[in-house]
C-alpha cells in the first residue's frame, strides 16, 4: 500500500464535465448519437455493400440478357419491378450488379488513395523537414493535373489495346478471359486511376491534420519516455489523425462512384454490357430517347448513396469532434 | 453623499438553457458602485464572476436569461432593447477583457479599431477622430502613437496589445468600466504597468471600476470594495481593510491559506481546499461551499445562509462565520486561530464528512486538527465521503472542472 | 543581464544534473533567436531547483533543452556524468526513462484518443512492449491473406478480386483497430500494478478513473494523470514546466503538495519552471532568476526574495501584488520598458535597458555570476548586494556582443 494516503482521491464523472463558465458554449456540447438519418443511412449503405456482394446470388434476371419483350416496358411489367431498359434488359438486375462493379470502384479507389495517400501525408507532416518538402512538391505535381485529365491519361496508359476485347470475357467473369495488354481488368484500371488521382488529395488533408497534432505536447511527453518516431506516429498521432480521414473517405467513395460515370460518358469507363450505375446513367443520357425508368433508376440510386455517405460522413466527424471540442 | 449610485444591481440572476437543464451561473448578485471607486470581484472558475460582469452590461448570448435589476445611472438595463443597450455601450460602459491575443481584430489596423468606437459614438470629423486616437494611445502610454496607428496587433507586444484594448475602452469616456480578468495574460511586470495604467485614468476620468480577477493580491491592492464570489453567489464583500483583517467566510478564509505567499518560508505545506467547485446543474442544496467547507454542521448542507449583515458595508453568508469571536484577525494569526478552535468536535458529531482517516494528509507543519482536510469525494459531485451517508443528496451529476482559467 | 561564467556551480561530481554553457538558438525567417545565452546551472540529487523568470526569459526552452528535445545548438547537459548533448539513438532514448517533463496544460497534454490506463503505462510499454492479443494477430493475418489474394487476382478474375479486397479491409480494419487503438495489448499483471501504484500515489482512484478518456477529467485531475505518467518510470529528475498555472488558485495548492509527496515517496529531483515567485519560492530549495536568455541571479530563496541583488529580481518582486492592504502605499513604480525582441538582444548585459542602475560598463560587458557570500550568486556590474570579488573564481570577462560567451 502506499507511504502516504492520497490527498484528494476524486474519481471522474460519468460523463463528460461541462465548462461553468462557458456554460452558454455547453448549450450544444449533448452526447451526439448518429441520429435518426444517421442510422437510416447507414442501413441503405449497409444494403446496397450487401446486394452487391451477394449479386451472384440474388435470385435476379441476368444483366447482360435481354428479356424477350421486356424492351422499354415500364414500372412491375410482367414481374420485373423495375421494367426494361432500351434493349430489353431487366434494369433491376443491371442495377444490382451496377452497385458492385461501382462500389469496387468507389471503395477501391478511396481504399488506395487513403492508404498511399494518408501514410505519406503522416509521414510528410511528422517529420517536416526534407521529407516533407520533396513529398509537398509530389502532391502539389499531382494536384496541378486536372483531375479528369490524370485519370483520363492513366486509364489511356493502362488500357489494353482496343480490338483485344477484354470486355465481354471480363462481364461474366469467366476464367477464359483473354488477359489485356497490362495485365489488369478493367475494374483494376479504373481504382487504380481514380485512387491515384485521390492520393494527393487524402494526402494533404492527413499532412494538415498531422501537423496540427504532431505539435501537441502529449506526443512530446512520449518522446520524452523514449518512443521511436515511427511508433509517436502510429500510436499518438495517428489515431487523432483516422476519425478526419475516415470522414472525408467516406465523401470520396461518393465522388469516385461519380467520377466513374463520367469516365463512361467518354467512354473509358466500365465497358458494356457489364453494368455501372456510372455507365447505365451515361447509355441512357439521351433523355429523349431512354426509358424513364432506366434513366432514374440509377440516379436515384446514385444519389441516395451519395446522400448516405455524405451524412454519415459528417456524422462521424461531429462524433469524434465532441470528444475534442470538450478540451 | 448622494443615493444615486452609477451602478446600482438587484438581485440580478443568469441563467443559461442547456439540453441537459438550467445552469444557474450567477445567482441573486447585488451590489452597488459609485464613481471614482473600484470594486474588486474575485472567483475561480465557475464562481460566475466573469458570467456576472456580461450580465450587467447585458452581453450575453441567447441561451442566457438574466433576471433582476441594473440600474446604470438611473437607466435600467435588464431587458433593455438592443438599440438602447448600443447607445450605452462603448459610450458610457465599456469592457476590457482578458486575453489582448483574441480580443483585437488580427486583421484590422489598431488605428481602425479605436476609430470604429469614436466613429459611432461621438461626432467628430475624420481629422478629429485621428487626433484623439492618437491622444488615446498616448495616454495609455504607447511610444510613437502615429506609427502605431497603422500597425496590425501582431506587430504588437502583448502589454501593447493590453494597453490598445484599454484605449478602445476608454474611447469614447465611459463612466463605468469593466476589466476582466485584465492582466492574467501579461507578465507580472506588465501587469504592474497596466494595473498602474487602469488607476491613473481611473482617477482623471473619475470612473467607477469594477475588477474581475481571480488573484487576490490584485484586488488587496487595487480596489475599494471586495465581493467574493463562489458558485454563482456572493459569499463575502466587504471593503478591502475589513475584508483581509476581519473575513468571516470560510471561503475566504480557505482561499487565502491556499496561496503560496511571499513571507511564508519555502515549503510550507499548503493548506488546499478539498473537492471540486459544485455543479451549477444541480447545486446542492445549503450552502453552496458545505460540501468542501471544513466547518460545514448540518444546517449549512439543508439550508443556504443568507446574506448577513455584519456593519461596516461587511455583508457575508455563512451560518457559522469565522472569526465570529470578533477578535482581529490578522493574516498572520489565521492559522493560529484556526487551530485554536475546535471544529474536529463538531464535525465528528454528523456524520457528514466522514471520510477515512486520511485528513492525517502528512501535513507534518500543521497540526492534524486542522480544519480544511482533504476530502474524498466519492460521488464526484460535490458531495463529500465515500460511503455517502443515506441522506437525499443529488444525483450525481457532472461537476464543473477546478479548471483552466 | 546576465551572465555566465559558472562561479555558482558546485563540485562536479555532487551533481545529479550539470548544464555548462547552453546555448539554444532557433534559426528563423527574421533572423535568429537568441532564446537561452550562455547558461549554467547544477542540481543536487533530491533538490528542488526553481527556474523562474518572465515570458521570453529562456526557461521553458531550458528546460526542454535539458531533455534534449530538441538539443541544445551548443553547450552541455551532465546528467550523471554523461553528457547528454552526445548521445544518440537507443542509448538516448534509453536515458529518456530517467529524465521526464510535466507541461502546463494539462490537457493538452493527454493524448485525447486514448485511456488513462494506457497514456499512463505508455512508458513501460514502449521498453517492456506486452504480447499482442489474439484478435489483433487474426485481424493481421487475415490482411496478409487478402493482400496475396489480391495479388493473384490480378491474373485472375474479378471474383477473386472482390475476395480479396474484402478481406484485405476486414483484416487491416481490425489490425489497424488493434494496433492504434492499443486495443489489442493486454495488460500485463506487473505493468497494471504498477500503473494501479502511480494512479493512487497521485490521489486518483485508480478503479473509477479506469477506462475513461482525459475529457471525462478536470483540469486538476488531468494534470494528476499527467504527473501519474512521469513518475512510471520510476525517473530521478523530472521538469516541472509552469505545472500548476493553468490551474484555478485552490486546485495549485493540491497539486504543489502532490508534487511534494511524491518527490518524499519517490526520491525525485525537480527542476520547477514557473512565472509566479510565490509558487516557485514554496517549493524549491534554490531559485534561479532568468530574464533574456540569461541567468541573473541564483541562489536561496529566503535570500533572494527578502535582498535581491539583482535589479531585476528587485522589480520582479515589487511588481508583485501581496495580498495585504496595508502594503498598498508601498507599492513601487512599475518597470518601465519593454522586453527587448530575442532577435536582438542588447550587448552586453540584456537588462540594461530597462535597468535603472545601467552604466557603460553594461553596455560594454557581459556580467559574470559572482558569490556575494550569502550563498546567492549574482551577475550584474552594479548590484544590490555587494559581490565578495575575493571569492570570485575568475570567470572570463566577456566582450560585448549578443552572443559571445
Amino acid at each position: 500500500m502506499s507511504a502516504l494516503p492520497p490527498d484528494i482521491v476524486d474519481p471522474p464523472t460519468p460523463e463528460a464535465p461541462a465548462e461553468v463558465e462557458d456554460a452558454a458554449a455547453a448549450g450544444g456540447a449533448k452526447r451526439p448519437g448518429l441520429g435518426v438519418i444517421g442510422w437510416l443511412s447507414a442501413a441503405w449503405l449497409i444494403l446496397v455493400a450487401l446486394v452487391a456482394i451477394l449479386a451472384p446470388v440474388l435470385p435476379v434476371d441476368d444483366p447482360t440478357q435481354p428479356v424477350r419483350g421486356l424492351a422499354r416496358q415500364g414500372l412491375m411489367s410482367d414481374g420485373h419491378i423495375l421494367g426494361g431498359d432500351a434493349l430489353g434488359r431487366d434494369v433491376l438486375s443491371r442495377l444490382v450488379f451496377g452497385a458492385r462493379s461501382s462500389l469496387l470502384v468507389g471503395v477501391g479507389s478511396v481504399l488506395l488513395g487513403l492508404v498511399v495517400g494518408g501514410t505519406l501525408g503522416l509521414i510528410s507532416g511528422f517529420r517536416r523537414g526534407r521529407a516533407d518538402t520533396f513529398l509537398s512538391s509530389l502532391f502539389d505535381i499531382l494536384l496541378a493535373f486536372p483531375q479528369l485529365v490524370l485519370a483520363l491519361s492513366l486509364v489511356a496508359f493502362l488500357r489494353p489495346d482496343p480490338g483485344q476485347g477484354s470486355g465481354a470475357a471480363a462481364a461474366t467473369g469467366g476464367a477464359a478471359a483473354e488477359v489485356p495488354k497490362s495485365g489488369l481488368t478493367t475494374i483494376q484500371i479504373l481504382i487504380i486511376a481514380l485512387g491515384v488521382v485521390a492520393i494527393p488529395l487524402l494526402a494533404r488533408i492527413t499532412r494538415a491534420t498531422t501537423l496540427s497534432w504532431a505539435q501537441r505536447e502529449f506526443v512530446l511527453a512520449a518522446r520524452a519516455q523514449g518512443a521511436k518516431n515511427a511508433r509517436l506516429m502510429v500510436r499518438e498521432v495517428l489515431p487523432n489523425v483516422l476519425p478526419a480521414m475516415f470522414s472525408i473517405a467516406l465523401l470520396g467513395v461518393g465522388v469516385a462512384i461519380i467520377a466513374e460515370g463520367g469516365l463512361s460518358i467518354l467512354g473509358v469507363g466500365i465497358e458494356l454490357p457489364t453494368p455501372s450505375w456510372g455507365n447505365m446513367i451515361a447509355e441512357n443520357r439521351n433523355v429523349r430517347n431512354a426509358p424513364t425508368n432506366a434513366l432514374f433508376s440509377p440516379i436515384v440510386a446514385v444519389f441516395l448513396t451519395l446522400m448516405a455517405l455524405n451524412y454519415l460522413g459528417d456524422a462521424v466527424r461531429r462524433k469524434f469532434d465532441v470528444r475534442d471540442s470538450a478540451l | 453623499m448622494s443615493t444615486d449610485h452609477l451602478l446600482d444591481v438587484r438581485a440580478i440572476s443568469t441563467t443559461f438553457g442547456t439540453p441537459r437543464g438550467p445552469v444557474r451561473a450567477v445567482e441573486d448578485v447585488s451590489f452597488t458602485l459609485d464613481r471614482g471607486h473600484t470594486l474588486g470581484i474575485v472567483g475561480e472558475s465557475g464562481s460566475g464572476k466573469s458570467v456576472l460582469s456580461r450580465s450587467i452590461m447585458g452581453l450575453v448570448p441567447n441561451n442566457a436569461t438574466v433576471t433582476g435589476s441594473v440600474r446604470f445611472d438611473s437607466f435600467e438595463m435588464v431587458g433593455a432593447s438592443p438599440r438602447a443597450l448600443r447607445k450605452v455601450w462603448g459610450a458610457q460602459m465599456a469592457m476590457v477583457f482578458q486575453d489582448p491575443m483574441t480580443a483585437l481584430n488580427p486583421v484590422q489596423k489598431i488605428g481602425q479599431q479605436i476609430i470604429e468606437s469614436i466613429r459611432e459614438h461621438l461626432d467628430y470629423s475624420g481629422v478629429q477622430q485621428r487626433e484623439a486616437a492618437v491622444a488615446l494611445l498616448r495616454s495609455v502610454g504607447i511610444p510613437e502613437p502615429e506609427r502605431r496607428l497603422s500597425q496590425y496587433p501582431h506587430e504588437l507586444s502583448g502589454g501593447m496589445r493590453q494597453r490598445v484594448v484599454i484605449a478602445i475602452a476608454l474611447a469614447c469616456g465611459p463612466a463605468l468600466l469593466f476589466a476582466d480578468e485584465p492582466t492574467t495574460a501579461l507578465d507580472v511586470t506588465v501587469q504592474a504597468q497596466i494595473l498602474d495604467l487602469l488607476a491613473a485614468q481611473q482617477e482623471e476620468r473619475r470612473m467607477g471600476v469594477v475588477l474581475v480577477t481571480h488573484d487576490l493580491g490584485v484586488v488587496a491592492t487595487r480596489a475599494d470594495d471586495i465581493a467574493v464570489m463562489y458558485g454563482g453567489r456572493i459569499v463575502e464583500k466587504a471593503p478591502t481593510d475589513v475584508l483581509f483583517r476581519e473575513m468571516r467566510h470560510p471561503y475566504t478564509e480557505a482561499l487565502l491559506k491556499s496561496i503560496p505567499r511571499l513571507d511564508l518560508p519555502s515549503h510550507t505545506r499548503l493548506e488546499a481546499i478539498g473537492g471540486r467547485p459544485p455543479d451549477l446543474l444541480h447545486p446542492p442544496r445549503g450552502c453552496r461551499f458545505a460540501p468542501r467547507c471544513p466547518y460545514a454542521r448540518e444546517r449549512c448542507h439543508e439550508v443556504e445562509p443568507p446574506l448577513e449583515d455584519a456593519g461596516d458595508g461587511h455583508l457575508y453568508r455563512c451560518w457559522y462565520p469565522v472569526g465570529i469571536a470578533s477578535e482581529q484577525t490578522t493574516l498572520a494569526s489565521v492559522v493560529e486561530h484556526a487551530q485554536e478552535r475546535e471544529p474536529g468536535d463538531a464535525v465528528a458529531a454528523e456524520p457528514v464528512l466522514d471520510t477515512p482517516a486520511d485528513e492525517a494528509s502528512g501535513a507534518a507543519t500543521d497540526p492534524p486538527s486542522t480544519p480544511p482536510r482533504e476530502v474524498a469525494t466519492g460521488a464526484g459531485d460535490g458531495t463529500t465521503g465515500d460511503a455517502a451517508p443515506a441522506r437525499d443528496d443529488p444525483p450525481p451529476a457532472p461537476p464543473a472542472p477546478e479548471g483552466t482559467r | 543581464m546576465a551572465g555566465h561564467g559558472d562561479a555558482h556551480l558546485g563540485p562536479a561530481d555532487e551533481a545529479l544534473l550539470r548544464v555548462e554553457n547552453l546555448h539554444v538558438r532557433f534559426p528563423t525567417g527574421r533572423g535568429t533567436v537568441f532564446a537561452v545565452t550562455d547558461v549554467s546551472l547544477d542540481i543536487r540529487r533530491g533538490e528542488t531547483l526553481g527556474l523562474v523568470g518572465e515570458s521570453g526569459c529562456g526557461k521553458s526552452t531550458t528546460g526542454r533543452a535539458i531533455l534534449q528535445l530538441p538539443p541544445p545548438t551548443e553547450g552541455k547537459v551532465l546528467f550523471e556524468g554523461t553528457d547528454l548533448a552526445a548521445l544518440r539513438g537507443e542509448t538516448l532514448r534509453r536515458v529518456r526513462t530517467r529524465l521526464q517533463m510535466i507541461f502546463q496544460d494539462p490537457i493538452s497534454s493527454l493524448n485525447p484518443n486514448r485511456k488513462v490506463e494506457d497514456i499512463v503505462a505508455e512508458g513501460i510499454r514502449i521498453w517492456d512492449p506486452p504480447p499482442r492479443s489474439p484478435i489483433t494477430l487474426v485481424g493481421m493475418a487475415l490482411a496478409a491473406v487478402g493482400a496475396v489474394v489480391l495479388l493473384l487476382s490480378a491474373f485472375g478474375v474479378l471474383g477473386l478480386f472482390a475476395v480479396g479486397v474484402a478481406l484485405l479491409l476486414a483484416g487491416a480494419a481490425v489490425g489497424l483497430v488493434h494496433v492504434v487503438g492499443g486495443v489489442g495489448q493486454r495488460m500485463t499483471d506487473a505493468e497494471r500494478a504498477k500503473v494501479h501504484e502511480v494512479l493512487e500515489a497521485v490521489g486518483l482512484d485508480p478503479e473509477a478513473a479506469w477506462g475513461r478518456r482525459p475529457h471525462q477529467f478536470s483540469g486538476g485531475q488531468c494534470q494528476r494523470i499527467s504527473i501519474a505518467r512521469s513518475v512510471v518510470t520510476e525517473p530521478d529528475l523530472i521538469i516541472c514546466d509552469e505545472p500548476v498555472s493553468a490551474l484555478d488558485v485552490s486546485v495549485q495548492a493540491q497539486i504543489l503538495n502532490l508534487l511534494e509527496d511524491l518527490k518524499a515517496r519517490y526520491g525525485l529531483t525537480l527542476v520547477f519552471i514557473a512565472h509566479d515567485l510565490a509558487v516557485v519560492k514554496n517549493v524549491s530549495d534554490r531559485v534561479a532568476v532568468m530574464y533574456l536568455g540569461r541567468m541573473c541571479e541564483v541562489g536561496p530563496p529566503e535570500i533572494i526574495y527578502s535582498r535581491p541583488a539583482h535589479p531585476y529580481t528587485d522589480a520582479l518582486l515589487a511588481a508583485i501584488p501581496e495580498p495585504d492592504p496595508d502594503l498598498r502605499h508601498q507599492q513601487r513604480e512599475a518597470l518601465a520598458g519593454e522586453l527587448p525582441s530575442p532577435l536582438a538582444p542588447p550587448s552586453g548585459c540584456h537588462f540594461r535597458t530597462r535597468c535603472p542602475r545601467a552604466q557603460q560598463d553594461c553596455v560594454e560587458v557581459v556580467p559574470i555570476m559572482a558569490p556575494t557570500g550569502d550563498g546567492r550568486f549574482v551577475a550584474c556590474h552594479h548590484p544590490l548586494v555587494d559581490v565578495q570579488v575575493d571569492l570570485a573564481t575568475s570567470g572570463r570577462a566577456a566582450r560585448s556582443g549578443p552572443d559571445q560567451g
